[in-house]
């Protein structure tokens, strides 16, 4: 059996399925705002690409390891309990069963997705800053450009709530991109007031 | 000369050797379905052809017959397999060895 095959298999075993589906969407969804709001807030005061890079990879990175790690300890005393109640309905110790095995692999999984789907979210959007620091792209529009990815993002994550609830997808995604409309439109007026 | 079997001992489950068919009466979690089950039970042997019913669920688990023929089976290693999987057998609720399977009259 393949790694991705023993992975889902441990997830269908431990009925993952929904929580590390609203575990990536949760926290993509947040890095993707949080992003947007750094790079608007340090837009509003410099233009240095470096301050945005910084910034973004300090939040990443806390939320990172806050992901990680608050994912992994609440799902390991999930799954524990989970096993448990099939143990005692059972009557029996399921040792070297797959449900065991699935108990302490599933955590990390969703401990992984917990932790990564901020970093992939926040990445995407920083990278105009990120190619403009290497000389690749030049410096005009790359607040645009992060703009338009941290919206495409929110798309398809709307998209993707639209698919996975049978709602149009269109519809769902411009509710996302809404949501990113109105946390612009304060950061926009929080600018008026010399707070950013 | 027709060949010794295996004779049985007490204490231990030790079937004959030639086992063409057995139902057992499982107890397994809701996780995996009875599609994995069978998938991993007709994966033991290219002979073995499987056939899982559900006979009773409830909140945490589920009864399952699983019927086994082939042409000679292992029980050990399909008891294995079920444990593996998170079940554990209840009961063996009929056999048939020798050259010709012998069903119940509820099968015929």
């Amino acid at each position: 059996m393949g790694i991705l095959e023993r992975i889902k298999l441990y997830i269908s075993i431990t009925e993952s399925e929904d929580i590390i589906r609203r575990y990536f969407v949760n926290n993509t969804f947040d890095s993707a705002l949080m992003t947007l709001g750094i790079i608007f807030g340090i837009h509003t005061t410099t233009s240095d690409p470096r301050i945005v890079i910084a910034a973004t990879l300090g939040a990443t990175v806390a939320t990172f390891t806050s992901g990680m790690t608050s994912a992994y300890l609440s799902e390991v005393a999930e799954k524990k309990a989970q096993l448990k109640e099939i143990q005692d309905a059972m009557l029996t110790k399921l040792t070297k069963s797959l449900q065991v095995q699935a108990s302490k692999t599933a955590p990390i999984i969703m401990a992984v997705v917990n932790g990564i789907s901020p970093v992939i979210g926040a990445a995407l959007i920083i990278s105009p800053y990120i190619l403009n620091i290497f000389g690749i792209i030049p410096a005009t529009n790359i607040f645009i450009y992060s703009l338009l990815i941290a919206l495409s993002i929110l798309f398809f994550l709307g998209a993707f709530l639209g698919k996975v609830s049978n709602e149009n997808i269109f519809l769902a995604g411009f509710r996302t991109i809404l949501i990113a409309l109105l946390t612009m439109a304060i950061l926009f007026l929080l600018s008026y007031t010399k707070l950013l | 000369m027709p060949q010794a079997q295996t004779s049985s001992s007490l204490g231990q489950i030790k079937l004959p050797s030639k086992l063409k068919y057995i139902v057992l009466d499982i107890l397994k979690p809701h996780r995996p379905n009875i599609l994995k089950f069978a998938e991993e039970l007709a994966y033991l042997h290219k002979t073995y052809s499987v056939n899982l019913k559900v006979i009773a669920v409830d909140e945490k688990t589920e009864s399952v017959e699983i019927m086994i023929e082939g042409e000679e089976l292992d029980y050990e290693k399909i008891e294995a397999t079920i444990s593996k999987l998170g079940g554990s057998v209840h009961s063996i609720d009929e056999v048939s060895v020798g050259p010709k399977i012998i069903y119940s009259k509820k099968l015929r």
